[in-house]
């Protein structure tokens, strides 16, 4: 690989790492940056599982989810709506307990990826308004269980 | 854990996923099914899904082939689909009451 691309690696898989998704995502993609700035260390999925301890599956799905968060992203980038609606999905998600935001940002990409793009915004704006009464359902157990 | 309200809401997203109980629906079909907008039935799967009558998976498929993410499926589990028949029965019994003493006629003016 050249140094140049080895370069547009890591300045594409940086931020992606630094935007700690879950911890498996951030695990394997910090360690995938950490190798393409390095010259001269190898990167593949069973490298970076092996170095990491994890399944080949785990990283694979990783990598996956990635590459189709960037064709996403790339789409979104073709349109004003379709950026700003992603914008919207991602307040959405921070309105979430913590653990669960992998999860519905996860979910609520993949409802949007199967909308053409004009009705990308309608759809994220729902998911922002309605985000706190899911947040709220989220913690409910949660808050059921301590004592009155 | 006690049982959610049963809103409008939550009786047409039930009503959805009664149609076919045994199909799985990822969550922008559950709302058209449901005719409400997308967001507001993510809370009602929640509450549902922590109650156990609805299980959720990720779609099985390989992201780079079909170039789009893995959806999240949801359907009813075999005890919340019973469950979901008789709140459901129980809300129609409550409206049917209630649109009775509403269209009952005053004693007197009849």
């Amino acid at each position: 690989m050249s140094a140049v691309a080895r370069k547009a690696l890591t300045l594409l898989f940086k931020p992606l790492a630094r935007t700690k998704v879950s911890d498996q995502h951030y695990t394997v993609m910090l360690e995938a940056a950490r190798r393409l700035s390095t010259p001269g260390q190898p990167v593949s999925a069973e490298i970076l599982a092996e170095a990491l301890g994890l399944p080949l599956d785990v990283v694979l799905s990783v990598v996956d989810q990635v590459v189709v968060d960037l064709v996403l992203d790339e789409q979104a980038a073709g349109s004003k709506d379709g950026a700003a609606a992603l914008r919207y999905v991602e307040q959405a998600v921070r309105c979430l307990p913590p653990a669960q935001r992998a999860r519905y940002r996860h979910e609520w990409r993949a409802e949007l990826a199967s909308l053409p793009i004009t009705h990308w915004a309608p759809y994220a704006i729902g998911l922002l308004q309605s985000s706190p009464q899911l947040s709220i359902a989220l913690s409910w157990p949660v808050r059921r269980r301590r004592p009155a | 854990m006690s049982k959610p309200r049963m809103t409008l809401a939550t009786q047409r997203v039930l009503r959805a996923l009664l149609e076919r109980p045994a199909d799985e629906r990822y969550g922008l079909e559950i709302s058209e099914y449901a005719g409400l907008p997308g967001g507001t039935i993510y809370p009602i799967l929640a509450r549902y899904e922590q109650l156990g009558w609805l299980e959720s998976r990720w779609e099985n498929l390989d992201p780079r082939e079909e170039a789009r993410p893995r959806r999240r499926y949801y359907r009813l589990s075999r005890d919340g689909a019973e469950k979901a028949r008789e709140a459901l029965a129980a809300a129609d019994a409550r409206t049917r009451s209630r649109r009775s003493a509403v269209l009952k006629p005053l004693e007197g003016l009849a």
